[in-house]
């Protein structure tokens, strides 16, 4: 199964937390983290579950 | 927000993980009593006024044992385990006073201390077998709401012969 962590913002808080909470998790479970906040490209498509953390922030400036 | 839209046709479950993407959070803070925010507080919004999520995990941040149960029972996909995340879903704000409105005011609570015991600002103090909320500690992250026992078994109540979100992703499959 293959799990994606996304960051679209936020304090960070999640992505520390995810990372300890999936470091005992079944073998078949394989996990990509994706930080959009540090733009680095394009998210994994072929995921089965994607875990979003942040508020979107929908001011420009 | 484009990318995560497209996202959306593509993978079959989305979790609005932590109570920013749930809910909005701590990112809507300054705005009290269940009010409606103020334009300068409305630029962070919750995942759930965009895309539907799945799932909405809430928490400021959620456990790391919420994570790994979360993914043990997803993965699991021949058990049908309720999940009280999938409720959170319709929710766009949540603070005590929901607890207040669901909970307290409809004579549900039982005086179990679970809230008082899961907030993570000790905004909850259990006077007389009833909860009584320190508003001005409350981060609105809903937290006291999904753990709420009570609440746990009415939503068990009314999902009850309905699929399960496992069963939707073996269908899927």
């Amino acid at each position: 199964m293959k799990i994606s962590f996304i960051e679209i913002g936020g304090c960070g808080g999640c992505s520390l937390t995810f990372m300890r909470g999936s470091s005992n998790l079944p073998d078949n479970c394989e996990i990509v983290y994706f930080p959009l906040t540090l733009d680095v490209g394009e998210p994994p498509e072929e995921t089965d579950i994607i875990f979003i953390s942040g508020s979107v922030c929908v001011q420009d400036d | 927000m484009e990318l995560i839209a497209s996202l959306r046709e593509k993978v079959k479950t989305i979790v609005s993980f932590g109570s920013c993407a749930a809910v909005g959070g701590i990112m809507r803070f300054f705005i009290r009593g269940g009010q409606e925010p103020k334009p300068w507080q409305a630029t962070h919004l919750p995942l759930g006024q965009f895309i539907a999520p799945d799932l909405s995990v809430v928490g400021c941040p959620p456990s790391p044992q919420t994570i790994s149960r979360l993914i043990s029972s997803l993965s699991d996909a021949g058990k049908d385990i309720f999940n009280p995340y999938k409720k959170l879903t319709q929710k766009t704000r949540l603070s005590c006073f929901d607890l207040l409105d669901d909970v307290t005011n409809m004579q549900l609570c039982v005086g179990c201390r679970i809230c008082e015991k899961v907030c993570p600002s000790l905004a909850i103090q259990i006077v007389d077998k009833l909860p009584e909320f320190i508003v001005e500690r409350c981060i609105r992250c809903g937290v006291c709401y999904a753990h709420c026992p009570q609440l746990n078994k009415k939503w068990k109540k009314e999902d009850k012969g309905q699929p399960s979100l496992q069963t939707n992703l073996k269908r899927a499959e």
